[in-house]
């Protein structure tokens, strides 16, 4: 099969262009950028644009004791929606994956599924930061690499010692950036949005404070560090100014914090706060800023959702009482798109970010995160203007501020492997 | 009776959780009718049961409930006393379950106390009742606003007074809610500069000016602030001191007072004019009657 398009994603010219691409056992045989014979078993797109599908880096996928929440199924759907082809999944699943017959049993539910899953093994067993998991073993297994995200690593000592496990692999230390003993309990950015309401708020010196620690830790031991989820203006430049330094890391923007900024509380009630819940929280307009400008020159260089889908019963409370988190992935594209056409972001460093540069530190370059010969035709198809409003369907739950807002960029389709997963209704 | 109370209203038939739900002529009505002696409501229907509120004090507190209680028990009220801590909350029954049992046992009515931002609301969104919020954590306490807007009233009910909030603000339900009310009232509302961001944040979110204590001596009312030793905050202004007023400075503050850590020993003399403490602790009961009596109206289609 062709697809052929007026804007078929070029990556050497890092601009779209006409072109088409062959389809053989799901992977591209061929790509050009020219017409091609047409016969009948061409898809014509048209003007539509296609590029390469996504991968998110922070997805949590629940299941397991937590299926009310999400399922493999839901997610896997809510991926295909997003235009997302892989998925990297947190640890912080209930029971914890903490353990290698953990880790095996969360690859047995998940490897049959188009959508590709890596799951994250925990540093340390149940989350808590006590006692080391079984990081050798755990390594020697196909995951993206170690996290305790959801709470961060605070001992300094232990955080050295599973760097230097990680050293000269190409698993990923995902680190959940926050000092608990300025945030807990914080529900709100500091600022006077937060303070309209009189709930605990965190300041960016609790994210600030454990990017510059980890940094210092990084640089004497030569190794390379994931950011996850970058929430404030003085940690984004701290990572600007240790890249420029020459300091190896990969780094997370979230739709969230790239988008919003606390400020959206003052317009709310007080019932709707608990749905504005997340950590690290969405913090002001400098930092919203701040975060958009280091994505535009690369230090932050990976689009993650932090996909955290809840129950009703967790959300429907006192924000205070409230679980942290946004269910988010199954508009990863359009939310994507959104902050291209806010920021002002290049197709190039887009698509670098949700595709090419994730692919590469999940370590599946050889099949996806761009279009050409002999990956998986793994890809979307979209209008990049087409406003559309943000409707939940896909995920088991919708919780967070997306729902119901409108957003600029019609994903029409997502193909896995050759295979149409996902079509738009028109 | 029921021709002279102002009207039309809005009505408190959901209760009522924040000082924003309330219009100029709602609070006017209330301190009017928060005047008068208000006898029983009585129902239309002469068989009917008196109406049965539940007092859902998830946090300590004696005044507020015994305020409400008897401004209810005036009104021919009746009560279920809910004590969380004697209650099964102590084994894990979560409080949405708890208040929607007392629907069950026949409650027509909340008034809740919380440690949490928005509990009043969503006691209303759980329950589908009527809710009074007598405190939802650092963020709102409507019925203590309308009792010390009415204090103020009272004594001059034209007047637009000159009002600093003494004190942790940020940590404070009374001056989130009293400053947004004296402010819809008219008053000039001013907070005093401790030097920390909460305190700057505050003025910022309320859009009210921050003075320095030492301009308290030209101001008509000092509103000082209990002293949050609960939640683990001591002010950095100290108490608020008598070399800190001028002659003719009111003072006033919600209670309970800490002596000593609020107000400096030389002022807890409460039977001084100017202390207005007691006379706060009077508004806010004949207000709360003045609420609930509406309310009773409002839901009950009784006569007064």
């Amino acid at each position: 099969m062709i697809h052929y398009s007026k804007n078929l994603w070029n990556r050497d010219l890092k601009r779209f262009q006409s072109g088409y691409f062959k389809v053989e056992n799901q992977r591209i045989s061929e790509i050009e950028f020219k017409s091609p014979a047409f016969g009948s078993s061409t898809e014509d797109w048209g003007d539509l644009y296609l590029a390469p599908a996504s991968i998110d880096l922070h997805v949590h996928a629940r299941d397991f004791e937590e299926s009310h929440k999400e399922t493999f199924e839901t997610v896997e759907a809510a991926a295909k929606k997003g235009g997302v082809a892989a998925i990297a999944c947190l640890a912080n699943t209930r029971p914890r994956r903490d353990s290698v017959a953990s880790i095996q049993e969360f690859i047995k539910r998940t490897e049959s599924k188009k959508v590709l899953f890596r799951p994250f093994a925990a540093v340390t067993k149940d989350l808590a930061g006590k006692e080391n998991t079984d990081w050798q073993a755990l390594l020697k297994l196909p995951i993206a690499g170690l996290s305790d995200d959801g709470k961060p690593i605070e001992d300094p000592e232990r955080m050295r010692a599973v760097m230097k496990v990680l050293k000269g692999t190409s698993k990923l230390l995902s680190l959940h950036e926050e000092d608990l003993s300025l945030s807990q309990g914080s529900c709100l950015h500091e600022s006077p949005a937060a303070c309209r309401w009189g709930v605990v708020a965190s300041p960016p010196s609790a994210e600030v404070s454990m990017v510059e620690r980890d940094l210092r830790l990084a640089k004497e031991l030569g190794v390379s560090l994931h950011f996850a989820h970058m929430s404030s203006r003085e940690g984004v430049q701290l990572l600007n100014a240790a890249r420029k330094k020459g300091i190896k890391f990969s780094a997370e923007l979230t739709p969230h914090h790239a988008l919003l900024t606390v400020d959206e509380v003052l317009k709310m009630k007080v019932d709707q706060l608990s749905q504005f819940k997340v950590c690290p929280p969405v913090r002001g307009l400098e930092d919203q800023l701040a975060l958009r400008s280091n994505f535009l020159d690369g230090t932050l260089d990976c689009f993650a959702t932090d996909h955290a889908p809840h129950s009703l019963f967790d959300k429907e409370l006192p924000i205070e009482g409230a679980l942290h988190g946004f269910s988010s992935l199954e508009w990863h594209w359009t939310l994507a798109n959104e902050l291209r056409l806010q920021a002002g972001v290049d197709w190039s460093v887009l698509i670098r970010a949700t595709a090419e540069r994730p692919a590469e530190l999940l370590g599946l370059s050889n099949r996806l995160g761009s279009l050409a010969k002999g990956k998986d035709a793994s890809f979307i198809v979209f209008d990049p203007l087409e406003e559309v409003l943000l409707v939940p369907g896909a995920s088991k739950n919708h919780n967070g501020p997306w729902a119901g807002r409108r957003c600029r960029g019609k994903l029409v389709a997502t193909w896995l492997g050759g295979e149409r997963v996902y079509e738009a209704r028109s | 009776m029921e021709a002279k109370l102002k009207g039309p209203s809005p009505g408190l038939s959901l209760g009522l959780t924040s000082v924003t739900d309330l219009s100029l002529d709602q609070v006017f009505e209330l301190f009017e009718n928060a005047q008068r002696e208000l006898a029983p409501i009585s129902s239309n229907n002469p068989t009917s049961k008196p109406v049965l509120g539940a007092l859902c004090f998830f946090e300590n507190s004696s005044r507020t409930k015994i305020s409400f209680e008897r401004a209810g028990r005036d009104l021919g009220l009746e009560w279920i006393d809910f004590q969380p801590e004697r209650s099964s909350l102590q084994k894990g029954e979560s409080w949405r379950e708890s208040l929607q049992l007392l629907k069950i046992y026949g409650a027509q009515f909340l008034v809740t106390r919380h440690a949490e931002t928005g509990f009043a609301d969503w006691a209303r969104t759980w329950t589908k009742l009527p809710v009074f919020n007598a405190g939802d954590g650092a963020h709102e306490h409507p019925t203590q606003a309308l009792g010390d807007a009415f204090t103020l009233w009272k004594r001059a009910p034209q007047d637009k007074f000159q009002i600093a909030f003494f004190g942790d603000v940020a940590r404070s339900r009374v001056a989130r809610s009293s400053s947004q009310l004296f402010q819809k009232l008219g008053h000039r509302v001013q907070v005093v500069n401790d030097g920390t961001l909460s305190t700057k944040n505050f003025a910022e979110a309320f859009q009210v000016e921050l003075v320095d204590r030492s301009q308290l001596k030209k101001i008509d009312v000092v509103y000082a602030l209990r002293t949050q030793i609960e939640r683990g905050s001591r002010s950095s202004l100290g108490p608020l001191r008598f070399s800190d007023l001028g002659e003719s400075t009111l003072v006033m503050h919600a209670g309970p007072v800490i002596e000593g850590e609020d107000l400096e020993f030389s002022l807890c003399d409460f039977s001084v004019a100017r202390l207005l403490v007691h006379e706060q602790v009077k508004s806010c009961l004949d207000v709360r009657r003045a609420i609930l009596h509406r309310f009773l109206l409002d839901t009950q289609g009784g006569r007064a």
